[in-house]
């Protein structure tokens, strides 16, 4: 790691490059304009292509048609506005997503190919030819948890006025401290029933091993924001062990190592009390003469 | 309006909490702002009448009349110290920074400068541009404090100004600070800086309460340094850092829940599983320091690694 | 020493109370000397004025080379503080007779460079209004606390140590020196501590001298081993050794031995002290300089040649900006300078006489400075992560006018500690030396001026 560099650099230097790169034009074959998804677009896609929208795109495009991207030169396109559906194509957006240009990043390592079409889909699902109409497909449904004590699965039963319903992604977290970490999706049975299983070694929030279950619709925009939340006390047995507690070098005065504190209070004591002699011994030949 | 933005914070992802005012991240502007931060009554000064400073989370202050300001939990310089030095309970903050997504963007540096009162050449965060030598490839490195477990620079510290805190955090207090600058020569990865001259914008500052937990209002003659934006991580938010990276580069979270969450995506995953899956490693391991602060590998780089650096001259 | 006869013993201790005594009397250019001491503290204290008001911005000083002159010159202060201990206490205590005229010198040294030191520290922090901090917070584990500590004992036993020999000598002065303010008066009559010179009052001098002297040795290895540990205790390319407490001690003797060289050449000639710091004086001193040369140079080989031989990554870059890169010249211009030629030098006797001594001195002190500032700056220009984003001028450091103007307040200070207590008191014990010379002790005792003014007029 101890790489030395003779280097003059200035923020705008750098600057100056991102943006020169960024000047640089969209250049898509004619082919790629012209390719298709290997599936149709569907409510499914476009909500899959959602949550990978605002995973990896959102941070810079912000929300479509909200123009409300970040401070970027040159500034990240609206990719909800008219222009630019004017001149896209379920390819074309592909293409994009996957390729990349100067600072907008390639996903197609990071994506999977139907991931990439899943997002070219949500993206043109704001364009007239390419839109899909969800609330003709959605219902509200209603969500109950019931939760295995004893193997640790917690189930929910998915319904709608009283009667099961089967076939609707479930999503299971566990609550975090900057967000929820997912355990699992799955989809309702014939029962109405989904369930997941909760992690063995997921550290709960005290001795107990208490920790927050966190249990919604999988597609929210085609069942509705159902959000259940359960303590449950299935989490690894948390104990804090304060690092303050003990004495370190590196702790503050009122942890000063044992051996440190009593090493330099011996020394300093010892010494200082040597010279106190001295200054009593000066006294002595003082009052000495005095007498004499 | 702070509890709306607690909730958009958790469960939808896209929106940014830059409505908030905060006065150390506790003063909120009355309904009357915008995206942004501006404050739109104008009326307000119009009528005269007292107006305070305060701060909005993108570092910006400003004047508002105290009539348009609310308290959230009011905390005194007194609480602030005291809370700022004891870090907060049950936790062990970590970051993990992904170098194969970093491409240079610097929105950490720019946000993290604004937050914390800092001139364009004080960095508490620094993205560095990485070069080993032939046969390997050069990369960029976004380097905060490591936030040691054994830190160099808090042992060496002579008046308790700049310590560990239970939560992991290292921090200055700059009312102790003498300015030794012990710390800076003792800090193997140069993640402190001196405030040499007045700080930006003194005159500005000057009023706001001191937040050990922000440290600012910056003060001459005394060490700043990244503090993991303490004042955010109590509330609940990333740092800015963090959330101002438009590539996913960084994550952060709590080693003790064994998660981390990603600035730019709000992704949430298991912290083990990640720095396992990726072979994250700690900076200069070999000299003990335990950092808190992982890098994941610069593997499968999105953006080809770009410099106007001479990086392999050697500085004589 | 023969024993001299009753009446030669007399005239000896009158000429040496004399000799010793007339340069508090009467102004050997004095005046000029005070005059651009002053001059050049006043200088400083300007340029600390302007420090204070800008911060230590005015400085040359950045975020990577956060230390510079003004550390470098407290270790340099340190360093020169020590020789106080290898004078009066080592050679002391093995019975070494020829430092008897020089220790005193020795400890006003001593005595002004640890005090100056403690001072420069001040010039140096960011908050020098919060300096009591210290005191209040002080963290047992800091080694800034450990040298603040020994700096302060190390100065109270220096002090102690320059006060006692002091106390025999002060009914001498009250004897002959009347033309002087009635303070100084005051000031010889309380330190004499109603010393009447009985046995008795001699063996407490001497067992409290005997006692601090052993004392002094483990303090004074301490203060500068610690002052090393600022450095040492880091994980820093260059000090991260762990042969730096050594390294620094016996560079601190070099140091030391140059200094009091320099003072001895100094008092010779403006006090008129021919007769007391002789050629045979020179010649011990210079000896034993090379021995602490050799000795340093050992601890430098082993500092420099032990990692250059392996020239592990990171260390190189450090190692070969001073061999061959931007700092070989100074670098090689303190070894050849301050170590190499002064050791070939001084091999020969004619180079061990009090002019050649003092110019080699002089030369050895200048590139003590200098190799102190090569060891704290070079390697804060390389530390392990490269500097970035950053002014060029964050690259490098060359200390600027205020430093060198604050640096020189400080050299300055020092000589002026030193100038006022060798215009307050004798340069050298007068009791000790005229034992040495064989006076009787009754003569020591009861010691009259008048006598020999009327055996003058008589004569």
């Amino acid at each position: 790691m101890n790489i030395r560099h003779k280097i003059a650099i200035s923020i705008t230097a750098s600057l100056f490059f991102v943006s020169q790169l960024a000047h640089a034009q969209w250049n898509i074959p004619e082919d790629s304009k012209t390719l298709k998804a290997p599936k149709p677009v569907s409510a499914e896609s476009v909500i899959a292509g959602k949550a990978l929208y605002n995973t990896n795109c959102a941070s810079c495009h912000g929300q479509p048609g909200e123009n409300n991207a970040i401070a970027l030169s040159p500034k990240p396109t609206d990719l909800g506005s008219s222009e630019f559906q004017a001149r896209s194509t379920e390819g074309s957006v592909y293409f994009q997503v996957s390729e990349g240009m100067g600072t907008m990043p390639s996903f197609k390592t990071s994506l999977k190919d139907d991931e990439c079409w899943q997002l070219a889909q949500y993206i043109r699902s704001f364009s007239a030819e390419g839109a899909v109409d969800l609330s003709s497909q959605s219902k509200d449904l209603d969500l109950r948890l019931d939760l295995t004590s004893k193997e640790h699965k917690i189930i929910a039963v998915a319904y709608d006025k009283g009667a099961s319903v089967e076939g609707v992604k479930v999503a299971f977290f566990i609550k975090r401290y900057f967000g929820n970490l997912p355990i699992g999706v799955s989809k309702t049975n014939a029962n109405g029933f989904a369930q997941a299983q909760f992690p063995t070694d997921i550290p709960g929030a005290d001795t107990l091993g208490t920790t927050e279950v966190i249990v919604k619709f999988a597609e929210e925009d085609l069942y509705g924001k159902k959000i259940i939340t359960e303590k449950v006390a299935w989490g690894k047995p948390f104990k804090f062990i304060n690092p303050l507690d003990d004495n370190h070098l590196w702790a503050s005065r009122a942890n000063t190592p044992t051996w440190l504190l009593l090493s330099y209070l011996g020394v300093v004591g010892g010494v200082w009390l040597t010279i106190l002699w001295v200054v009593g011994q000066i006294l002595k030949i003082r009052t000495y003469g005095k007498w004499h | 309006m702070k509890d709306k933005s607690r909730n958009e914070h958790h469960d939808d992802s896209n929106k940014t909490s830059r409505r908030d005012f905060l006065k150390k991240g506790i003063l909120v502007g009355a309904g009357t702002v915008l995206a942004g931060g501006i404050v739109t009554s104008f009326d307000a000064f119009a009528q005269g009448g007292d107006t305070i400073k305060v701060m909005t989370t993108d570092g910006k202050v400003l004047k508002i009349p105290a009539s348009q300001a609310i308290e959230v939990g009011a905390r005194t310089e007194e609480t602030m110290q005291k809370e700022g030095r004891l870090g907060i309970p049950g936790r062990k903050w970590t970051m993990v920074i992904d170098l194969s997504k970093c491409q240079n963007a610097r929105m950490c540096m720019a946000a993290c400068q604004s937050a914390h009162q800092l001139k364009p050449e004080m960095h508490h965060i620094n993205v560095l541009q990485m070069d080993h030598g032939i046969g390997t490839a050069p990369y960029y490195m976004p380097k905060p404090c490591q936030h040691c477990d054994n830190p160099p620079c808090t042992k060496v510290c002579p008046v308790d100004a700049t310590f560990k805190r239970q939560d992991g955090i290292v921090l200055v207090d700059n009312e102790r600070c003498i300015g030794c600058r012990f710390c800076i020569a003792a800090c193997p990865y140069s993640a402190r800086v001196f405030n040499w001259t007045d700080p930006k914008d003194k005159e500005k500052y000057e009023e706001l309460e001191y937040n050990m937990e922000m440290n600012v209002p910056q003060k001459r003659g005394t060490v700043t340094k990244c503090v993991f934006s303490a004042d955010r991580l109590r509330e609940g938010k990333l740092p800015y850092c963090a959330s101002a990276c438009p590539n996913g580069v960084y994550w952060f979270g709590d080693m003790n829940e064994d998660a981390v969450t990603n600035g730019t995506s709000k992704e949430t995953v298991r912290f083990s599983e990640l720095v396992r899956d990726n072979a994250g490693y700690t900076l200069l391991p070999e000299l003990g320091t335990q950092p808190s602060v992982y890098y994941l590998p610069e593997k499968d780089r999105r953006v080809p690694f770009k410099t106007d650096l001479n990086l392999n001259e050697k500085h004589h | 020493m023969a024993e001299l006869n009753r009446e030669e013993s007399k005239r000896t201790l009158h000429k040496i109370v004399t000799d010793l005594t007339s340069p508090i009397q009467k102004h050997y250019g004095f005046k000029p000397w005070i005059f651009s001491l002053l001059l050049i503290i006043g200088v400083g204290l300007y340029a600390y004025v302007t420090q204070l008001q800008k911060g230590l911005g005015a400085t040359n000083l950045n975020d990577y080379v956060s230390w510079g002159l003004y550390i470098a010159g407290f270790i340099f202060f340190v360093a020169t503080a020590l020789i106080g201990m290898l004078i009066s206490s080592v050679l002391g205590l093995i019975g070494v007779k020829w430092i008897h005229p020089i220790a005193r010198i020795a400890e006003m040294i001593a005595l002004g460079f640890a005090l100056m030191a403690g001072l420069v520290i001040v010039f140096d922090m960011g908050r020098p209004d919060r300096a009591h901090h210290l005191f209040l917070y002080g963290r047992p584990q800091s080694p800034i606390v450990w040298d603040l500590t020994v700096v302060l004992t190390y100065t109270a036993i220096s002090l102690l140590l320059y006060i006692l020999p002091l106390i025999p000598d002060m009914p001498f002065l009250k004897k002959t020196i009347h033309n002087r303010p009635k303070w100084q008066q005051k000031v010889y009559n309380f330190l004499a501590f109603n010393w009447i010179g009985d046995r008795e009052q001699y063996r407490i001098l001497k067992r409290s001298i005997r006692v601090l002297s052993i004392l002094i040795i483990p303090v004074a290895l301490a203060i500068h081993t610690v002052t090393s540990w600022l450095f040492a205790l880091t994980p820093r390319v260059g000090w991260d050794s762990t042969i730096f407490g050594p390294y620094y001690v016996t560079g601190a003797f070099v140091n030391g031995v140059a200094a009091v060289l320099i003072a001895m050449y100094i008092f010779r000639q403006n006090f008129k002290l021919k007769e007391y710091l002789t050629d045979f004086h020179f010649e011990r001193v210079a000896r034993l300089f090379v021995l602490m040369m050799l000795v340093y140079l050992y601890f430098n080989i082993n500092e420099y040649i032990v990692p250059g031989y392996k020239m592990k990554k990171g260390e190189d870059v450090h190692l070969l900006t001073l061999f061959s890169g931007h700092y070989s010249g100074l670098f090689w211009y303190t070894q050849f300078t301050g170590l190499l030629l002064p050791i070939f030098l001084l091999l020969f006797k004619k180079m061990r006489k009090p002019v050649p001594t003092a110019i080699i001195g002089l030369f050895v002190i200048i590139a003590g400075l200098l190799k102190r500032l090569l060891i704290t700056v070079p390697t804060l220009e390389h530390p392990h992560l490269p500097i970035q984003n950053v002014p060029e001028s964050f690259h490098s450091y060359t200390p600027n006018g205020i430093e060198w103007a604050i640096l020189g307040m400080s050299i300055g200070g020092a000589l002026l500690i030193i100038t006022i207590l060798a215009k307050l008191f004798p340069v050298m014990p007068i009791w000790e030396i005229a034992h040495d010379k064989g006076v009787h002790e009754d003569d020591i005792k009861n010691y009259d001026p008048k006598e020999y003014e009327s055996n003058k007029a008589i004569n």
